[in-house]
């Protein structure tokens, strides 16, 4: 491991030597190579509004989703109204000499039952309680690409190339935690955050035999590097030395390059590390057809665009199972709706037919980033992925979800643990509710109990 | 004579047979020489923390100016009458590596060891409290005492390392009783008696002696200079015993109050308005009467829900929920639930400079860190995180400056701290949190 610190200075000049030549001068007519690490990455959905993350705007009419009406979401013919009541109740009132503290917690366990039958887990089984409805985007405009090739079907781009397939961005675009100007919505900034202090870094790197502006038989890479980003007060430093890993989470296509504008072919499977804001959702993304737009600006870095259809099933999966109940954070802290969004996603999958079910099984998706020089290099001894420190418990999750949307019948999820964290919210709020409290509970800096006076 | 490390010293105690196992007394003794040099008459120099969550508003906290005489904020608005006492650390950040950061917990206990941890809700070291309590603690009734203001017995910032943290006392007449119940001994009445534990103790010591003095004609001089050296460390023992079998020199002007009446505890920021202030005395009386020299102080959790009634969301949702709003640049509500966890900061160190101590206060021969988890709790970060020191260890740390930590690692406060305290150590911290440099602008 290369470490910060004084560790970067190797790590500055690292290759530096055999590099440089090919990336300081571009020489016509001659092999070169650019690298680059991603500084900021976000999902590429279009901000009708014209500033903040919440004004009505042309994507969203009506404004950034407003939190759920937790009294619908939770009314089923088996609840009774008193037992909605007290969970919904505030944290901060007062009954019966008792505050509602741990609402949020209740309210997350509450909402994952909400079907027909009270055990029954609604995450797993989404299709076992009714459609909520949820703001999808009406707007025309979003960035990404015509994947299907067919003008006629899709959004039209900021710049009014007919035929833009987003609907990851119709699905989501409205809700609170992706909406903003380009790279200030909320799990935007989180992200992004989380990747400079050293989640996950992406590095980029094109190569050529001509022009670094102009060539028809350009490489472009994308992929995983266990080296941290290298950033100080002001941001990410150019011309550090990051390793690249190719044993997943990487995806080498063909290129051509126009005046700085970098199109990558259209490939089967482009895989990268996933946009991610924490240890347990990290990993990889995979975009079946995918492709890559790069726009190289001047010598400082670039700006990308990448898209491609994602099996919704999967996004579906990991969002509402990063942890075992990392639905209810979404439910609760970040007002979206998992058993809407299931429905949304099936009613907008518009790629990656599946033969048996004739059925559509990918979702059209585009992120953007933009990403500063550097030495993107092939270690002698190949890097590897440093793998997420996460339980296995949401992956059971997920694989019992898939099994429940394929076969539609009614899986029970997995018993759960007492306490179990969920990794994105309070771990350990072991809030009292109020009430005096007792001589006879104190116990000493040992542990040993102390008598009442 | 065969000695081995599992050798004990054997006597006789009121008919009874007793054995010391030198192990034992060689690891008591190691964690007690410091506190010894810092027995006597002097007035010894005490430390504590204050652990907030969720941190602070930078909009709102963070002053234009550094060094001395730095612009006052709103956020701070509470501190403003003991600025002179205090020391005001931005801009630094913990740094993780390879480990993940653990919302709510990476940067509060990187502060606090040093490290940035490998594992969730674990410490990979003791915390720093607990390292000085090891060094100034010994003489005084207690290591340390912890406080959680929440009422939630798993508040507690204080741990020997691990995912356990030391018991707090969790309500005003929990820790009354603890300070000032059974077993304490008012220094300031006629009626003074020594600990009888520690009578026995100091007995124990004492019938061992013979066997000691047997021992060392059994040994070469390597030995006995190893073993002289061992005992050096018991002789000190004993006297460290002889003073706790004296009356404490409390120097500070203070009564020992009746205990409080049983109160309500609770993250309401009203309730916690009236039990932060019992909570602070109780602890400044604590310190001033030498029940113990370490405090450790937290109002709520990393994820803080301290809450307002009327609030639709208590402070930690609210980091998470609440936008910015474009006019202001901030939280406006969530920012309020950090100017309350300055506050209640303030109430902290207006009871440690209330009470008069020799030629000062208690605060001024104390040194207070306050500290919290995050630079901008609605994205979880790490940098800019907020760091305070109160108190100018009896002149060992100099007051009255803001110091912007230019991203260097929190560790710099930690060692600064230890080296404040006498704690003879020149870096701290592993990883890229290891440093050589304290915050030498305030070292003395």
């Amino acid at each position: 491991m290369i470490r910060r610190g004084g560790g970067t200075i190797g790590r500055k000049f690292l290759l530096a030597g055999c590099s440089a030549t090919l990336m300081a001068t571009p020489a016509l007519a001659a092999p070169w190579v650019r690298g680059y690490v991603v500084d900021k990455y976000e999902p590429a959905f279009y901000y009708g509004a014209k500033n903040g993350t919440m004004s009505a705007g042309s994507d969203c009419p009506k404004g950034t989703n407003p939190d759920n009406n937790y009294n619908v979401l939770l009314k089923t013919s088996w609840r009774p109204d008193a037992e909605v009541e007290d969970i919904l109740r505030p944290a901060t009132l007062q009954v019966n000499g008792k505050f509602n503290t741990r609402r949020e917690q209740r309210l997350s366990a509450a909402l994952r039952n909400r079907g027909f039958r009270r055990d029954i887990d609604s995450w797993v089984n989404p299709f076992t309680a009714p459609d909520p409805g949820t703001q999808e985007v009406t707007g025309k405009i979003a960035e990404g690409f015509d994947l299907d090739r067919n003008p006629k079907t899709g959004f039209t781009s900021p710049g009014g190339e007919m035929g833009i397939d987003n609907n990851l961005y119709r699905v989501m675009g409205c809700n609170m935690s992706y909406r903003g100007v380009p790279y200030t919505a909320y799990l935007s900034t989180r992200a992004t955050d989380k990747m400079l202090e050293g989640l996950y870094t992406i590095v980029v790197r094109v190569s050529g035999n001509k022009d670094p502006m102009n060539d028809d038989d350009a490489i472009v890479e994308i992929g995983y590097s266990p080296d941290h980003i290298i950033k100080n007060s002001v941001g990410v430093i150019p011309d550090y030395s990051y390793k690249i890993a190719k044993s997943a989470q990487y995806t080498r296509m063909k290129a051509k390059i126009r005046n700085g504008v970098i199109e990558t072919e259209q490939v089967s499977e482009l895989r990268l590390p996933v946009f991610a804001w924490f240890e347990n959702n990290r990993g990889e993304a995979l975009f079946y057809n995918g492709r890559m737009r790069l726009t190289i600006e001047g010598d400082a870095g670039l700006k990308g665009l990448l898209g491609g259809y994602r099996d919704w099933r999967d996004v579906y999966g990991k969002d509402t199972f990063d942890t075992s109940s990392s639905a209810g954070t979404r439910e609760t802290y970040y007002r979206e709706n998992q058993i809407g969004k299931y429905y949304s996603f099936k009613r907008n999958a518009d790629g990656v037919r599946d033969p048996k079910t004739g059925k559509n099984i990918g979702i059209s998706a585009a992120y953007r980033f933009t990403a500063v020089r550097a030495y993107v290099v092939d270690p002698v001894k190949p890097a590897t992925i440093n793998e997420p420190v996460t339980s296995s418990v949401p992956g059971v999750y997920r694989a019992l979800f898939l099994k429940a949307a394929t076969t539609k019948a009614v899986i029970p999820g997995p018993p759960r643990k007492a306490g179990e964290y969920d990794g994105d919210s309070d771990p350990k709020d072991l809030s009292p509710e109020s009430k005096p409290t007792s001589s006879k509970e104190v116990v000493a800096n040992n542990g040993a109990p102390v008598p009442a006076p | 004579m065969k000695l081995d490390r599992r050798f004990l010293l054997r006597g006789m105690f009121q008919g009874s047979a007793i054995s010391v196992a030198l192990p034992f007394l060689d690891c008591f003794l190691d964690s007690n020489g410091a506190a010894l040099a810092a027995t006597g008459k002097r007035i010894p120099t005490r430390f504590g923390t204050y652990f907030w969550g969720c941190g602070l508003t930078k909009e709102l906290y963070l002053p234009k100016k550094t060094g001395l005489d730095y612009d006052a904020t709103p956020q701070l608005a509470a501190l403003e009458p003991y600025k002179k006492k205090i020391n005001l650390i931005s801009g630094m950040r913990a740094i993780v590596d390879d480990s993940p950061n653990y919302q709510h917990w990476t940067g509060s206990a990187a502060i606090s060891t040093g490290i940035c941890p490998v594992k969730d809700r674990q410490f990979d070291a003791q915390t720093i409290d607990q390292t000085i309590a090891a060094a100034i603690g010994q003489g005084a009734r207690f290591k340390s005492i912890e406080v959680a203001c929440s009422g939630n017995k798993g508040d507690s910032v204080s741990s020997l390392g691990g995912p356990n943290t030391n018991p707090p006392e969790v309500s005003p007449l929990g820790l009354y009783t603890r300070l000032f119940g059974p077993g304490f001994q008012d220094p300031s009445k006629g009626d003074w008696k020594p600990d009888p534990q520690v009578l026995v103790q100091q007995s124990a010591l004492s019938v061992v002696a013979d066997d000691r003095k047997r021992m060392l004609q059994y040994v070469g001089a390597n030995d006995r200079a190893r073993i002289d050296q061992y005992f050096t460390s018991v002789r000190e023992l004993e006297q460290t015993m002889a003073a706790q079998l004296q009356r404490p020199e409390v120097v500070a002007e203070v009564a020992i109050p009746s205990a409080p009446g049983e109160m309500e505890v609770n993250k309401s920021v009203p309730v916690l308005r009236g039990v932060v202030p019992v909570m602070a005395q109780l602890v400044a009386l604590g310190l001033a009467t030498d029940q113990t020299r370490v405090v450790n102080v937290s109002l709520a959790e990393g994820a803080s829900t301290i809450f307002m009634p009327g609030d639709p969301k208590p402070f930690h949702q609210a980091t998470h929920e609440e936008p910015i709003d474009a006019a202001l640049g901030y939280q406006a509500v969530t920012s309020h639930f950090s100017t309350y966890s300055m506050e209640f900061f303030a109430m902290l160190v207006k009871a440690l400079d209330d009470v008069k101590e020799g030629d000062g206060t208690l605060l001024d021969h104390s040194l207070l860190l306050a500290y919290t988890d995050t630079g901008f709790a609605k994205l979880h970060t790490l940098d800019n995180i907020p760091m305070f020191l109160a108190g100018s260890a009896s002149g060992r740390i100099k007051t009255g400056y803001h110091i912007a930590g230019g991203d260097s690692p929190v560790s710099r406060v930690g060692l600064t701290i230890q080296q404040a305290m006498g704690i003879p150590i020149d870096n701290w911290g592993t990883g890229s949190m290891q440093t050589k440099k304290p915050v030498s602008e305030i070292l003395a």
